[in-house]
């Protein structure tokens, strides 16, 4: 009889010829990858940002004393622009306005959005930028005067009104030919669809203003319009709403972790000012979730009310510091005052938008603002 | 009594084929460390560039002046009254400028915006200052930067190109031959294409810069403003942002730095877009030692605290200048 082993075997079994073939291409892949790095570090142009001095010299003429536009950042023939994608060209015209080109429409994208607003392009892109279209014109009757065009194209409406809010002007006066827009003393800045336009004027002169004025309307007309995925802003009340007031905020709205994709809003409301916000939940068992940690929260750091129904919503009113929230969640929709003086307008306020602004026995799903048809604007596309 | 033999399993691995195992992966191991080795670079290098020999600046600065302030702060509603009293304050232009100088003025044009949106030095900045040099003696004055977009279109519709044809200022524009390789024992900026060419002219150099909010930096005052003497990607270096400028402070010692706060773009910098980031607060602040006017116009242009403005700290624990501005000799008008 034998005696048992000393130690434990190793004992090596066969690899399988797929693990190997895997393992090798892996292997190759990443002496592949190595090689291109290098390759690309050893050929970089370090001219890449050379300026052509010809093209200097012939816009300088064209433009006479105006500014001129000399990158034109064309993007390949395969791929189609943010606009292009939007149902539109890639060269943004005059409109018949009496206006002239200083320069090609230029494009640039998330790598190259630097080279035109360097410093600034941070937050574009925190807000998923695509694309950027822009052009400048003079103003032949008015001389030495210009506007800057600019679209800046996002991956979809609520990032465009992101960044369109995160800017926004909240002294300004809103126009009327976009979704989301004011006029600035030197600009029109709007948004619509999933592009944020600005129009910026170089001075404030009203003969300027008006074409500003003429090309902002024109290009929204164009546009296409779409407030997809940003139903909980329509359930913010109009009534009383501080012009202007309208933010997005996309994480930790009011420190918490759960406020996601909020809009909130500021409004007049019998002698105070209101902050209200709405938050549109992926379903009902998540509006609860959240409106459950509001509750413990307000409840942990002050005072809570036995929650309550109002008009089918579920309710709680808190006091923390002498300040006032109240909160309530319907059908995905969670919405709320918060850090009101008085309790009485934070409650008034909250039965109003309940009963005429919360969606009663069915999910939100509501664009208000309908696609505008291609053909709209086939005649004079650009 | 003898040993238990151990049963030999025909799969299982012999001395020999460990070893020569343990050999081929040892070699292939160290074989990567030293290509990472060989790659990995510790300065900022672009290649192309790297067998270049590296420049370095001259220092620009004036003699110490034993009994004239350092730091000036005129406060007006006339931009060219508040950089005149200013430079008056610090003792005239003639400190800095002597006859025959040729002087650079670095204005800071990175976007093609116009003057009233102060994202970019205001064209009456640049008449006054320019003046002020030939009223010194300069023999000639000079404007260069290198914004990366189109220098034409910043020069003309910051107006400072109108500025430059009126008082018959050079304009150096950033072409490939305009760039050499500067080297230097920065933080982070250590060897890296630099637009040289004005510094081959200029035996006097002046920043002139606006002072507004930044998205990435808190705000962009003088030293900020020599960023835009760098080539390349620079954009790269926007990970390291306060290192940057506080290499800046290391990179060039200039004869004098001006800061424009007559208009604040006090939101939505570096480029704004609307009147309403900006705001006036009517006060030019100018001096030597840009540590110390970046910091006086952080706390009191822009309203901040300078306690988190980490690149004066880096600059000033680096003993490239003095952010205690109160520390300093300085001398306030209301011109």
């Amino acid at each position: 009889m034998g005696a048992p082993p000393r130690t434990k075997r190793f004992v090596r079994t066969d690899i399988p010829a797929t693990e190997k073939c895997v393992g090798g291409a892996i292997l190759l892949l990443l002496l592949g990858i190595a090689g291109a790095v290098h390759y690309r570090g050893v050929h970089y142009d370090p001219g890449i940002f050379e300026v052509d001095i010809s093209a200097l010299e012939s816009t300088r003429e064209a433009v006479t004393g105006v500014a001129a536009t000399l990158r034109e950042a064309p993007a390949s023939a395969t791929t189609a622009t943010a606009a292009q994608s939007a149902g539109l060209g890639r060269v943004l015209p005059e409109f018949g306005l009496p206006l002239k080109a200083m320069g090609p429409t230029e494009l640039y994208n998330p790598d190259t959005l630097f080279e035109k607003i360097n410093g600034r392009a941070p937050a574009y892109q925190e807000f998923s930028f695509q694309e950027l279209t822009t052009r400048s014109f003079s103003l032949p009757q008015q001389s030495g005067q210009f506007l800057d065009v600019f679209i800046f194209w996002m991956d979809k409406p609520l990032s465009a009104f992101g960044i369109f809010s995160l800017e926004r002007d909240p002294t300004a006066e809103v126009v009327n030919f976009a979704s989301d827009g004011y006029r600035s003393e030197m600009g029109y800045f709007f948004r619509t669809g999933r592009a944020y336009v600005q129009i910026i004027a170089s001075s404030p002169e009203a003969d300027v203003m008006d074409v500003a004025e003429r090309y902002a309307s024109y290009l929204a007309e164009r546009l296409p319009a779409d407030d997809s995925g940003m139903e909980a802003r329509m359930r913010l009340p109009s009534y009383g709403q501080v012009p202007g007031s309208v933010a997005f905020v996309a994480q930790n709205a009011y420190g918490q972790e759960l406020l996601k994709n909020v809009f909130q809003a500021r409004y007049q409301f019998d002698g105070e000012q209101l902050n209200y916000f709405a938050m549109q939940a992926a379903d009902n068992a998540q509006a609860q979730q959240v409106w459950q940690a509001l509750l413990d929260f307000n409840a942990k750091f002050g005072e809570v009310q036995p929650p309550y129904e109002s008009d089918g919503a579920t309710v709680f009113e808190a006091e923390n510091f002498g300040e006032y929230t109240v909160v309530a969640q319907q059908n995905g929709l969670i919405s709320g005052i918060v850090n009101a003086a008085n309790s009485e307008n934070a409650k008034q306020f909250m039965r109003h938008a309940i009963s005429d602004h919360f969606p009663a026995g069915k999910a939100v799903v509501a664009p208000i603002i309908e696609a505008v048809p291609e053909d709209a604007y086939e005649e004079e596309r650009y | 009594m003898s040993k238990p033999e151990i049963e030999l399993d025909p799969k299982e691995m012999s001395r020999r084929d460990f070893v020569q195992q343990a050999l081929l992966t040892g070699f292939v191991s160290l074989g990567s460390l030293g290509a990472a080795a060989a790659l990995w670079r510790r300065e900022h290098v672009v290649p192309g560039f790297e067998d270049k020999a590296g420049i370095q600046l001259p220092s620009f600065r004036p003699d110490v002046a034993k009994f004239l302030p350092d730091l000036s702060v005129a406060h007006s509603l006339n931009r060219s009254t508040a950089i005149r009293a200013a430079v008056d304050q610090l003792g005239g232009m003639e400190r800095f400028i002597k006859h025959g100088d040729v002087v650079m003025i670095k204005p800071n044009i990175a976007f093609d915006r116009p003057p009233a949106l102060c994202a970019t030095t205001h064209p009456d900045a640049l008449r006054t200052t320019a003046q002020l040099c030939f009223e010194a003696g300069a023999k000639e004055v000079f404007v260069a930067d290198n914004p990366i977009n189109s220098p034409a279109s910043c020069f003309l519709k910051s107006g400072l190109e109108a500025v430059a044809d009126e008082l018959n200022l050079k304009l150096l524009y950033p072409e490939q031959r305009a760039f050499a390789t500067i080297e230097m024992d920065g933080e982070i900026l250590r060897h890296w294409p630099f637009f040289n060419r004005p510094f081959q002219q200029a035996n006097k150099v002046i920043g002139l810069s606006p002072c507004k909010d930044h998205n990435l930096c808190h705000a962009s005052m003088t030293m900020k403003n020599w960023y835009g003497l760098l080539g390349g990607r620079r954009n790269q270096f926007h990970q390291h942002i306060h290192s940057i400028i506080s290499d800046f402070a290391l990179m060039i010692e200039p004869t004098l730095v001006i800061l424009d706060g007559m208009d604040v773009l006090v939101s939505n910098g570096p480029t704004g877009g609307r009147l309403s980031d900006v705001k006036p607060v009517n006060t030019v602040v100018a001096g030597t030692d840009m540590v110390a006017v970046d910091s006086y116009g952080f706390t009191n242009l822009l309203g901040r605290d300078v306690e988190k403005l980490e690149y004066l700290h880096k600059a000033h624990a680096r003993g490239l200048g003095n952010m205690n501005w109160k520390d300093l000799k300085l001398k306030e008008v209301e011109a």
